[in-house]
């Protein structure tokens, strides 16, 4: 009891005993391929935006190719990485196994379980998200039927850093960082179409892990690079 | 006790709300389209500005609950991110020809239609000046900004001054550094 009395009256006259608290907007998300042979994208965005460019750039300026040529890289996973505005952690479960000893009954850890997690994206001018994500899709069921290598082949890698708030803005360094490799989206979502809408379009595509290979891709040598520089990873 | 008698010496000068000088460092070059007379009045810019607002800065608190007591943490940044700018007109109705141009970059009043956000920014300085009313002592840029409202236009015939109106400036970025040179 005293010593519960001091650490309340400690905690009431210092604040939480932590130096900073987390924020859960301080993240950083990178996509990886892993064997990945989708050239669809590039085709369609080129020619939609060559065409969107010509159509704005009659009407109003030749300043517009300099803005549009970076929307031109699309197709480039850095670009829908970088709309990442929300992810959901898979919820773990540690399955149990009941033994009995006797007259009782107790449960022991037999595997842990990694549920499906959501990312959601925001969807830029050109609709790339959705024209990414309904080929991925296009790309996964268009097969009459996929070998479980062929589905190994489409799956991402995604590398998830919580981040410090930095002193100095855009360099907050990462402080632990979650690795989720094979991972295959399942369903995907977007927002609804409303003309009487008042805000920006987000998709949302839920994914799930599968299970591990004898010849599993390595993450790429970029995510390797970058998670050794990492301090205290954490990898799942 | 109460004493001016070092105010001279320790306080110097106060400044004066009014020094200091707009320049408008880049605007959307659609304007030009729409507004013939964009490049000149933009380089002149000053000469119209009224009143100007430098724009509030503030960080959101988080709060947490602990043991009774809370404690703050800081969140992200909140300023408000719009400020005004209140321009006088010129009889040619230049000034204004101007920013209804930008605004309708935005939202155009009769069709709607609007362009992407790159042809829509600019970005806008003041620069705050000594009370010498030439030495540039900080210069506050806004980066990003762009015109989403124009105020009204009070006409008047039994009306007895200029008019002048307000346009409400959204940015995503201030800068504020010690400036250099003279204006």
């Amino acid at each position: 009891m005293l010593s519960l009395g001091a650490n309340l009256l400690t905690s009431l006259s210092d604040g939480p005993p932590i130096i900073d608290i987390q924020r859960n907007y301080a993240f950083s998300a990178t996509l990886f391929k892993t064997d990945w042979n989708f050239s669809g994208v590039s085709t369609y965005g080129s020619n939609v935006l060559q065409q969107g460019a010509s159509v704005l750039t009659s009407t109003f300026s030749s300043d517009l190719y300099r803005y549009l040529n970076p929307i031109v890289m699309i197709p480039n996973l850095e670009y829908i990485s970088g709309l990442i505005q929300k992810v959901s952690q898979p919820q773990q479960n540690i399955l149990t196994k009941d033994i009995e000893l006797g007259p009782v009954t107790i449960q022991v850890p037999k595997a842990i379980t990694l549920e499906s997690f959501q990312i959601t994206f925001i969807e830029e001018i050109m609709g790339s998200v959705e024209y990414f994500w309904r080929n991925w899709f296009l790309e996964m069921t268009g097969k009459a039927s996929l070998t479980f290598l062929e589905v190994r082949k489409l799956c991402l890698s995604f590398l998830f850093t919580r981040n410090a708030q930095g002193i100095i803005p855009g360099a907050e360094a990462p402080v632990n960082a979650y690795f989720y490799p094979n991972v295959l989206p399942i369903s995907y979502e977007i927002d609804d179409w409303d003309k009487g809408g008042e805000t920006y379009v987000a998709s949302t595509i839920t994914f799930i892990r599968i299970p591990k290979l004898p010849d599993l891709t390595k993450p790429t040598t970029a995510a390797q690079t970058y998670m050794a520089n990492i301090n205290n990873g954490i990898h799942p | 006790m109460l004493s001016i008698d070092g105010l001279n010496a320790t306080v110097g000068e106060f400044q004066r709300e009014y020094l200091y000088q707009i320049q408008l460092d880049s605007w959307p070059i659609a304007i030009a389209a729409a507004f013939p007379g964009a490049a000149t009045f933009a380089s002149n810019a000053d000469l119209y500005a009224h009143k100007f607002k430098i724009p509030s800065s503030s960080t959101n608190p988080i709060k947490i609950l602990w043991a009774g007591m809370w404690a703050f943490f800081d969140g992200p940044q909140n300023p408000e991110g719009v400020t005004d700018l209140e321009v006088r007109c010129d009889r040619k109705w230049d000034a204004h020809g101007f920013f209804l141009a930008w605004k309708n970059l935005t939202g155009d009043d009769t069709s709607g239609a609007a362009l992407i956000k790159p042809l829509t920014i600019g970005q806008l300085s003041v620069l705050w000046v000594d009370v010498d009313k030439t030495t540039v002592l900080q210069k506050t840029t806004l980066f990003n900004a762009s015109v989403k409202k124009i105020s009204e236009i009070q006409l008047d015939k039994a009306g007895e001054k200029e008019i002048s109106f307000v346009a409400s400036i959204h940015y995503e970025k201030k800068k504020t550094l010690p400036g250099s040179g003279t204006v």
